[in-house]
């Protein structure tokens, strides 16, 4: 067992940045792709993922200070299996490591053939056994229920996380998935984790990517982006999954809620802030298709026209993902109705599959308990986590007083995202969020 | 016996038809190292008795009989056929066909061993040359057991016989009989009447059941049947033949009902083909632990292997549907498994074809079986009467039925009977595979003057808005 250092990986826009967190401590057994630090850029945090399995030996840099890429900040003793490899650590950071395989790697288990008539085309069967999952079981997205590779690779990855219970933290699974298991098993399309992990979740990082999803596969998932400018995220070991963050003072958003709300209320409807936020988000989505998207183990990028937003909440049960469809059709009443009704069904553990599978999810506040927290993407391309709106001391006019804000955390595949544009959506929902009837000009 | 050192091998495939060899090529594709044994010639069943010599003979005799039928269209003529002449030309097809399957399978790298393979035990092979030559030993990892199938003989009926022909004894005859007995109304009875009918024999059907080719429902069988009666086939049915005896001129054959009624037949042959049995009596399955059923087949699983994981079975010896094509297709799919991948037998439909006049196809489920499995069928169906290719060929005996599933469209299965059916059910499995719906054929624009437009026809039949006929 050699003792190997490990270099700052290309951060993708910078060419270095401030090593704000570290994430493990020396002498803690890391697994391949376990964010193992948090470094700031200008406007983006992005985690840094661990080589690959092994023990870290010494961490290098202190927090707070600044690091160049490609200089060392730590130490690790690579997993035996995976000594080969370390040796070339440096170039390959993500390389695979024969330590712990991703599980698409092994042979899937082995699905027999039902008689059944299914509706996919050969291609899609083979790729089901491929993925050890059997189609007769899937229920298609598409029209008349015929199976596609989407299908067939959604069900695959819920039912790889709800096999593994072991790899990091898995909060939950976001939606954004169409296919659902009809026996309703092990589906992400449900939205909800089982409380086991919920529980392992409830630690002070609930939210860590999980190291499973695409956008954490390292080099793998990088490599061979789909789309123009995505140069950073394509080198070998680049960042595979950045966050953004703002603060948008909301000051105008309260007020606007309170003096609607009476109007609400003679509606039968009760206004929250959060139909506000989901149409500023949809309107600002609407200019950034990318955002509204997925990306698949290809790297293809494909955009939704459809507005389906997911909005992670805890509940007793865990999380759940109740999404509210359409929502760039349906006025703010309509989706304060909604709203309520799908969260207080959230609770009670009632969602039906059909309310689920979105095609951007939002983090609500006070679903997290921290300002800044980052979802795992899994197949979407993009979601947005918001904090709690507090009383918060900001500068105006040269002075510091404080204002009621509310902090947002973006979080994007890079295959799919690049830092200009998702800093450009940051931007443009903070806009929307300090001066909201801006968004009287786009109202349907 | 055996001889000392064993060949090792990846794989060997037992059998060169077209399960076997196609597996073998597949397989060498896969850069397993592979051998394949046959004891006879490259190509199997179908490619020197089967399959390629039938086709040769029915479009020879096709040509024949249409120049002679064909003054409506100003044509007349009596063409003279020398049947030692045309057995000739089909044995040139054959050899070039099977000359040509032996040379990919050479050129893909597979080792070729000819010879008889018996089990040893489960991961060796005894190949016992032809003539008294020392046998080869083979140790495999894996094995294809693809040794096809064999005509079954009816009690009294001994192929040894001169007179009793098998189908590959037909496929060979060098004189047209005058007349001539066919036992069994099966699809190779049909096929062949209708060959020896074009060539003006007289052809006497004897069938056990009560309508020849029963599976494809009476709205098929009655369309051939006429067809049949017309070119002078006779028809006998509910009858079993129980013995044939010499004559004066040629034989008699002697057939019984139930009731114990007999009828006598005066013919120069009989043609029995009542059926196919699998091969498995020169393998010794025993010694490899391998399991069949009553009938003698291999029992397979969807990813073709046998009760023993690394044997797989394929073809005909592996049981229904005994067709080359299906037989191919496990050959794909057990080589593939073999190699590692994925693959499992998990068609949708194997389509099936009958190259009697005219033609019979057909793929995937009857309207009566999606109803079982729980479809709401629609059945959309163009008739070839009101084709205009069909009228421009002579022939517009026939139809395109499209079975399709009522609520969301998808097609189910197709029936077609007429000109070139057996190349027209192609489009229709394609849609079944790939799940495609009555609204993705209608919406694809077909060849015009084509026998294809009509599947376009009977899929805008079922949606209630074909141009061609009235949506009824
Ligand atoms: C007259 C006729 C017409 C037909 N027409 C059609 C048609 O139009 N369409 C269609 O799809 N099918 C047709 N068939 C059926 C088709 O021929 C068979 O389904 C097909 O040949 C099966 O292929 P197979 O590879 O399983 O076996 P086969 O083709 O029978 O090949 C098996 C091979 O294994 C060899 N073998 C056997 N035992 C051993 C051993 N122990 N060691 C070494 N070699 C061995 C045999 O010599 C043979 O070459 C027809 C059959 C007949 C008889």
């Amino acid at each position: 067992m050699t003792d190997t250092p490990f270099t700052l990986p290309d951060l993708g826009e910078s060419d270095s940045g401030e090593l704000v967190t570290w994430l493990v401590e020396a002498g803690e057994t890391i697994s391949e792709d376990q964010p193992i630090a948090e470094v700031e850029t200008e406007k983006s945090v992005v985690e840094v993922p661990a080589p690959n399995a092994g023990t870290v030996t010494e961490l290098l840099v202190e927090e707070g200070s600044t690091v160049e890429v490609g200089a060392e900040i730590l130490r690790m003793e690579a997993d035996e299996s995976a000594d080969a490899e370390s040796a070339d650590a440096e170039a390959e950071p993500a390389a695979d490591s024969e330590a712990e395989p991703e599980p698409t790697d092994q042979p899937a288990e082995e699905v027999t053939i039902s008689d059944e008539r299914v509706f996919a085309p050969p291609r899609v069967r083979r790729l089901a056994r491929e993925l050890g999952v059997d189609i007769a079981s899937i229920e298609g997205s598409e029209t008349g229920g015929r199976i596609n590779e989407d299908d067939v690779r959604a069900v695959a990855e819920s039912t790889d996380e709800a096999e593994d219970g072991t790899a990091g933290p898995k909060p939950f699974t976001p939606s954004g998935k169409s296919a659902v298991s009809k026996d309703g098993e092990a589906v992400s399309g449900t939205g909800i984790t089982d409380k086991s992990e919920s529980k392992a979740e409830s630690g002070p990082k609930p939210f860590t990517p999980s190291g499973k999803s695409a956008v954490s596969k390292g080099g793998e998932a990088v490599s061979g982006a789909g789309m123009a400018d995505k140069e950073a995220a394509r080198s070998a070991g680049a960042v595979t999954h950045a966050a953004h963050y703002d603060t948008a003072v909301v000051a105008e958003l309260t007020d606007l809620r309170a003096e609607l709300e009476p109007h609400a209320e003679a509606h039968g409807v009760e206004l929250t802030l959060l139909p506000l936020l989901i149409k500023a988000v949809v309107r600002a989505l609407a200019e950034r298709p990318t955002l509204n998207a997925t990306v698949d183990e290809d790297d293809t990028v494909t955009t939704s026209d459809e507005y389906h937003i997911g909005l992670a909440v805890a509940t007793d049960d865990g999380l759940a993902v109740p999404v509210v469809r359409n929502a760039d059709e349906k006025t703010i009443l309509k989706l304060a109705d909604e709203i309520g009704d799908l969260l207080d069904r959230a609770e009670a553990g009632e969602l039906t599959a059909e309310e689920t599978g979105g095609t951007f999810t939002v983090t609500t506040p006070g679903a997290i308990g921290d300002e800044y927290a980052t979802l795992p993407l899994d197949a979407e391309t993009a979601s947005l986590a918001l904090g709690a709106v507090e009383l918060r001391p900001v500068v105006a006019d040269g002075e510091v007083v404080a204002r009621e804000t509310l902090p947002l955390s973006l979080s994007v595949d890079p295959r799919a995202v690049d830092s200009t544009e998702a800093a450009a959506f940051v931007e443009q929902v903070v806009g929307y969020l300090e001066s909201p009837t801006r968004l009287l000009l786009t109202l349907t | 016996m055996v001889d000392g050192d064993a060949t090792e091998t990846e794989l060997v495939v037992i059998g060169a038809g077209p399960g076997g060899y196609v597996a073998a090529i597949r397989a060498a594709q896969r850069d397993l190292d592979v051998t394949l044994v046959e004891k006879g010639d490259f190509g199997g069943t179908c490619l020197n008795t089967g399959c390629i010599p039938s086709k040769a003979y029915i479009t020879a005799t096709d040509i024949a009989h249409e120049a002679s039928n064909a003054e409506l269209m100003g044509i007349s003529a009596n063409p003279e056929v020398d049947l030692s002449a045309m057995n000739e030309w089909k044995n040139g097809v054959v050899d070039q066909l099977t000359g040509g399957v032996e040379k990919l399978c050479k050129a893909n790298g597979a080792t070729l061993v000819e010879g008889t393979a018996r089990f040893v035990d489960d991961h060796t092979v005894a190949v016992d040359g032809s003539e008294g030559q020392d046998s080869e030993t083979i140790a495999f990892e894996n094995a294809i057991v693809a040794t096809g199938s064999r005509p079954i003989e009816v009690p009294g009926f001994a192929y040894s016989d001169e007179p009793v022909w098998s189908s590959t004894d037909a496929l060979a005859a060098t004189e047209i009989p005058d007349r001539l007995v066919v036992v069994g109304g099966g699809y190779i009875g049909m096929e062949l009447s209708t060959v020896f009918a074009k060539l003006g024999t007289e052809v006497m059907v004897v069938e056990m059941l009560d309508d020849i080719l029963p599976q494809y429902g009476s709205d098929v069988t009655k369309i051939i049947r006429s067809k049949a009666e017309e070119l002078g086939i006779e028809f006998n049915f509910g009858e079993g033949a129980s013995e044939w005896t010499e004559a004066d001129e040629g034989i008699v054959v002697e057939s019984e009902t139930e009731d114990g009624e007999t009828s006598s037949y005066e013919a120069d042959a009989v043609l029995v083909a009542v059926g196919r049995a699998p091969v498995t009596d020169t393998l010794d399955l025993e010694a490899a632990g391998i399991e069949t059923t009553d009938r003698g087949t291999i029992p397979t699983d969807d990813r073709m292997r046998t009760n023993v994981d690394h044997i797989h079975a394929i073809g005909d010896v592996a049981g229904d549907p005994m067709l080359a094509h299906a037989a191919s297709k496990e050959g794909i799919v057990a080589a593939e498994v073999v190699a590692g991948e994925p693959a499992a037998m998990d068609v949708q439909a194997v389509p099936a074809a009958v190259f009697t006049d005219p033609e019979i196809a057909t793929a995937g489920m009857t309207a009566a079986e999606a109803e079982e499995a729980g479809f709401d069928p629609v059945v959309g169906e163009m008739p070839f009467r009101a084709s205009g290719r069909a009228l421009t060929t002579g022939h517009t005996d026939g139809f395109v039925k499209i079975v399709a599933d009522a609520e969301s469209g998808f097609v189910l299965g197709g029936k077609i009977v007429g000109p070139e059916a057996s190349e027209l059910i192609a489009e229709v499995t394609l849609a079944i595979e790939l799940g495609a719906t009555l609204e993705d054929v209608a919406s694809t624009v077909h060849t015009h003057p084509t026998l294809a437009e009509a599947v376009m026809e009977a899929a805008e039949n079922a949606e209630g808005q074909a141009i061609h006929t009235l949506n009824r």
